[in-house]
């Protein structure tokens, strides 16, 4: 007697008044509100019951089980036998399973198991999908029933050490999805999940990776659902689609940014200043060209570090970040800084040969402007550099 | 201890108590079953719930509220003069007024109730209701839906087995439930409904188009001159199923009206809100996967149930004579009181097992499954019309590399895209760095027998287990917000039970007073007056005989206009 009918304790049947009946004496003593859990397999196996009553399977799938097994060298008389008192835990059912198959089953049976053993008390052994192939190389595993219990005896010992493992926080000992494949693959248990779970008294949890494993493709990144989080949350659409980098404070970046540099600046200028009085550096150098050049060399230690922002900018909320919106590494900020040495330098330079008169600064503040806008607030220096500024998000938004 | 039974109702409220194998209705303290759910402050400081409240609908409209119910579970604050409540509040009077007449009929102090919900609650509205109860001082040991409850009464009222629907329409709600019962068995199998489909809101259409064929809009009338057209309408809607026509009179913003109250009309008012009525009847169908040929018996609950017209769509619609065994109005209060025979454990109900389902998909915010990036989808977790208590559980990931926080967004709905859908709250979870997709985590939902839902999330690499009840949803108050609650209407004062009656007296009296004119009008004022003399001079004899007197004439005045 296997699922759904041990769970319901009647014998297969086809009359679903029977079912029903069943189903309403078991409910009596397990109330929903009393054991939600129990309530919720009895609910599954009325449910399953049903299903096989209302499409005829009930009965003819019950007869060819029973040929099966009395055609079968005991071996799956034992694995079908067993469930019925099924409030064992796994770990002492794979015992009593594999007793009555050490007598009448090839020795194979038990050495396979003893393997199975050995690699599961292994550190690494049992990581490599290879060390478990010893499973396929046995002939005897093309009898179905031979198949059937040594899957049973196999599947008791992966939830026991599954849950062993859960227990010790073990992780690494846990057994791969590629080798559960594998042995899901030879074993079918992913097919027999009703068998599993109403035979042997394994709660749905227990069979859940089964479920996984039937989807699983090796060597791919599974195709689960993504749960976004925090901050995280938009970037991937900002940088599918190009869009924008900055969120509705975009318009006030710009300034808040001059701002930050202005506070730099005179953070500089305090320092330079007592420096210019003890070595008089003003007189080898102009006052703008000293300042500048300590931002570029300054600057970018205090990017790198977990401010992610000079003192200016730390001050008015801002960060510099690379654009996956995490910390710069130090080549990175110094590339940063470099660029904008250059810029800085190259319109100094055209300057030199050409004085720039006030239409262009105009003229090149209108385009500047406009660049804004269409950049949603990233400079062009920002974005030579793969880099950017944003305010610092709080942090869990 | 006794745990009662509650049917908190959009217009009229009930409760009862197993007792000696039965279930029994409570009479309040004007001797009837039913208490309507209106609430009023009296001079700011006296709270007045049921029959008294209801006559000052109309001469107190600033101090007095109805169907509340419909605003369970928002932010929305009704002010009565000038102070706030929220749904929760009122109806926490309503409970508190039920809890005491109870407590009077039983003769011991009641802590512990079932309370209802119609099927179609979200989760919101379901806290908010819980949270009534609490502040009325009741435990609430379990919300039952209302159809669930009519059908558990008429269930073990009629010890019939088999297939029926439960079309359940208060003043409120219209609420569809496709149960079976069979050895003891009381099994939901589907239930579906429109939370904004009740008599109200017939009554309104009513209104909607005596207004627009007179050319006059809501604002232009008084609060009294509304109301009075509402008692009119409603009026009409009640005797309904009474020969045709009727003639009705009314003085409106300074014009008289004057029209006939046909059946013709009545039908093409309510039209547009019988087609409604087709939609949650379908989806019930086909969530139960039952053929609309199985069903054996249509039963009808709710005071609404009555008109004739809904009786002939839904007769229409089943191919069959729905019945009504039970009163409509107290088949809910009966079927609360049967939960609270069985959650006491009460021999009789020995053999009776109840389940019940969730009438709505719970989900989470996952990122496209397509593969574009975008958030915003809807990813079911338990289905609607699941069996409860569920608890299902899925494997989630992270989507960025290093991502470090998870934010769960817990929704409720059967939109594919999370913005149409109710959202019932957050949960924000650390992970560690890691690749994308490296990181996965568990999501466990399990709702209860309550309806209410309870969110895990378990970091599979860190084994961190996070556990979240959704509480902090909109409408709802926090465990803070409820102490200040309860302290703020633990100032509030009912009247004392024996002074009542003469409050449900006089406004009936002032009620009586803006329907009459000339004569009759001066000399109710001066009854009144005399009464209030009498009342101020507190010698009981005399107040008995004046309330005699008075009592008497009202029977007498309120009669004849009726007939």
């Amino acid at each position: 007697m296997t699922a759904p009918w041990s769970v319901l304790e009647i014998a297969p049947t086809d009359d679903k008044r029977e079912v029903k009946r069943a189903y309403a004496r078991k409910l009596k003593q397990t109330r929903p509100d009393e054991d939600s859990v129990a309530f919720q397999q009895l609910h599954e196996a009325y449910k399953f019951a049903c299903y096989l009553v209302e499409n005829d399977l009930a009965v003819q799938d019950d007869t060819k089980d029973e040929a099966l097994s009395s055609a079968g060298p005991g071996v799956s008389e034992a694995s079908h036998s067993e469930p019925e008192s099924g409030d064992r835990d796994p770990q002492s059912e794979s015992l009593q399973d594999e007793t009555p198959a050490e007598s009448t089953a090839p020795p194979d049976f038990q050495y396979l198991l003893d393997h199975m053993d050995a690699l599961l008390a292994s550190k690494n052994d049992h990581y490599f999908v290879e060390n478990w192939k010893a499973f396929e190389q046995d002939e005897h595993l093309l009898t179905e029933d031979f198949r059937t219990s040594l899957g049973d005896a196999v599947f008791a010992r992966v939830i026991a050490h599954w849950k062993a493992c859960e227990e010790q926080r073990n992780e690494p000992a846990m057994l791969r999805s590629a080798v559960l494949h594998y042995l899901d693959s030879i074993f079918g248990w992913s097919n027999r999940y009703y068998d599993l779970l109403y035979g042997y008294d394994y709660s749905a949890e227990d069979l859940e990776f089964l479920n996984d494993l039937k989807d699983y493709v090796p060597q791919q990144a599974s195709k689960k659902f993504g749960v976004k989080g925090g901050a995280a949350l938009h970037i991937e659409e900002e940088r599918k689609t190009g869009a924008a980098l900055f969120d509705g404070e975009a318009e006030s970046l710009p300034f808040v940014r001059g701002l930050a540099f202005l506070a730099d600046v005179v953070l500089l200028a305090l320092i330079v200043y007592p420096l210019d009085l003890l070595f008089g550096l003003s007189a080898q150098y102009d006052w703008p060209t000293v300042i500048f050049t300590l931002y570029v060399v300054l600057a970018p230690p205090c990017e790198a570090s977990i401010w992610r922002a000079t003192p200016g900018k730390r001050l008015l909320g801002l960060q510099a970040l690379d654009k996956h919106r995490q910390r710069l590494s130090l080549t990175h900020a110094y590339l940063r800084a470099a660029v904008l040495w250059a810029m800085v330098g190259g319109v100094t330079y055209i300057d030199s040969l050409m004085p720039i008169d006030s239409l262009t600064i105009l003229f090149a503040v209108g385009v500047f402007g406009v660049y804004l806008q269409k950049s949603k607030g990233r400079f062009l220096n920002d974005a030579a550099s793969f880099s950017l500024v944003s305010f610092a998000r709080k942090p869990g938004i | 201890m006794a745990i009662i039974g509650i049917d908190l109702g959009t217009t009229n409220s009930a409760c009862g108590v197993w007792q000696e194998g039965a279930a029994r209705l409570i009479e309040n303290r004007h001797g009837d079953l039913l208490t309507p759910s209106v609430v009023g402050l009296d001079g700011g400081k006296n709270i007045i719930v049921g029959k008294t409240a209801k006559h000052r609908l109309m001469t107190h409209p600033d101090a007095t509220v109805a169907v509340f119910k419909r605003l369970m579970g928002t932010k929305h604050e009704v002010e009565l003069d000038d102070r706030r409540f929220s749904a929760t509040e009122l109806s926490a009077f309503v409970l508190k007024s039920l809890k005491e007449d109870a407590e009077t009929y039983l003769g011991e102090t009641v802590e512990e109730a079932i309370i209802s919900v119609p099927a179609y609650f979200n989760d919101n509205q379901r806290h908010a209701t819980k949270q009534a109860g609490e502040i009325a001082g009741l435990k609430v040991r379990r919300l039952i839906n209302e159809p669930t409850a009519a059908a558990l009464a008429y269930g073990l009222h009629e010890r019939k087995e088999g297939i029926f629907a439960v079309l359940d329409m208060g003043g409120g709600t219209f609420d569809v439930s496709v149960i079976e019962y069979f050895e003891g068995v009381m099994e939901v199998h589907a239930s579906a409904g429109d939370n904004y489909l009740g008599g109200e809101d017939f009554l309104e259409a009513l209104v909607g188009d005596v207004l627009a064929k007179n050319d006059l809009e809501r604002e232009q009338l008084t609060k009294q001159e509304l109301q009075q057209l509402f008692e009119a309408l409603e009026e009409v809607k009640c005797n309904i199923n009474a020969p045709w026509p009727k003639r009705l009179a009314l003085t409106l913003a300074g014009g008289e009206i004057e029209f006939e109250a046909s059946g013709e009309w009545f039908k093409t008012c309510v039209t547009p809100l019988l087609l409604r009525v087709r939609n949650p009847i379908e989806q019930a169908l086909r969530d139960a996967r039952i053929p609309l040929a199985d069903i054996e018996e249509v039963l009808l609950v709710g005071g609404a149930t009555r008109m004739a017209i809904f009786r002939n769509a839904v007769g229409k619609l089943f191919s069959r004579i729905p019945s009504s065994h039970l009163d409509p109005d107290l088949a809910i209060a009966m079927g609360a009181t049967v939960q609270a025979g069985l959650k006491a454990k009460d021999q009789s109900l020995d053999d009776v097992v109840l389940t019940d389902v969730c009438p709505y998909t719970l989900g989470t915010e996952v990122v496209d499954p397509g593969g574009s990036g975008r958030a915003g989808y809807f990813l079911p977790i338990i289905e609607r019309n699941s069996v409860v208590p569920a608890s299902r559980v899925e494997t989630l990931q992270t989507v960025e590399n290093n991502q470090k926080q998870l934010q769960v967004n817990v929704y409720q709905g059967e939109h594919r895209l999370v913005e149409k859908n109710v959202f019932l709250g957050a949960i924000d979870v650390k992970v560690p760095p890691n690749k994308a997709g490296e990181e996965t985590f568990d999501l466990r939902f399990s709702y209860d027998m309550n309806g209410l839902l309870e969110v895990d999330v378990k970091v599979n690499s860190t084994g961190t287990l996070i556990n979240h009840v959704i509480e902090q949803s909109p409408g709802t108050l926090s465990a803070e917000e409820l102490e200040r609650s309860k302290e703020r209407l633990a100032a509030l004062k009912f009247h004392p039970r024996e002074q009542e009656e003469n409050r449900e007296l006089l406004s009936r009296g002032e009620h009586l007073y803006s329907l009459y004119l000339g004569n009759e009008r001066t000399m109710l004022g001066e009854l009144l007056a005399n009464f209030e003399r009498v009342l101020d001079a507190q010698n009981a004899t005399e107040i008995t005989k004046a309330r005699q007197q008075l009592k008497e004439l009202l029977d007498a005045m309120e009669a004849g206009p009726l007939q």
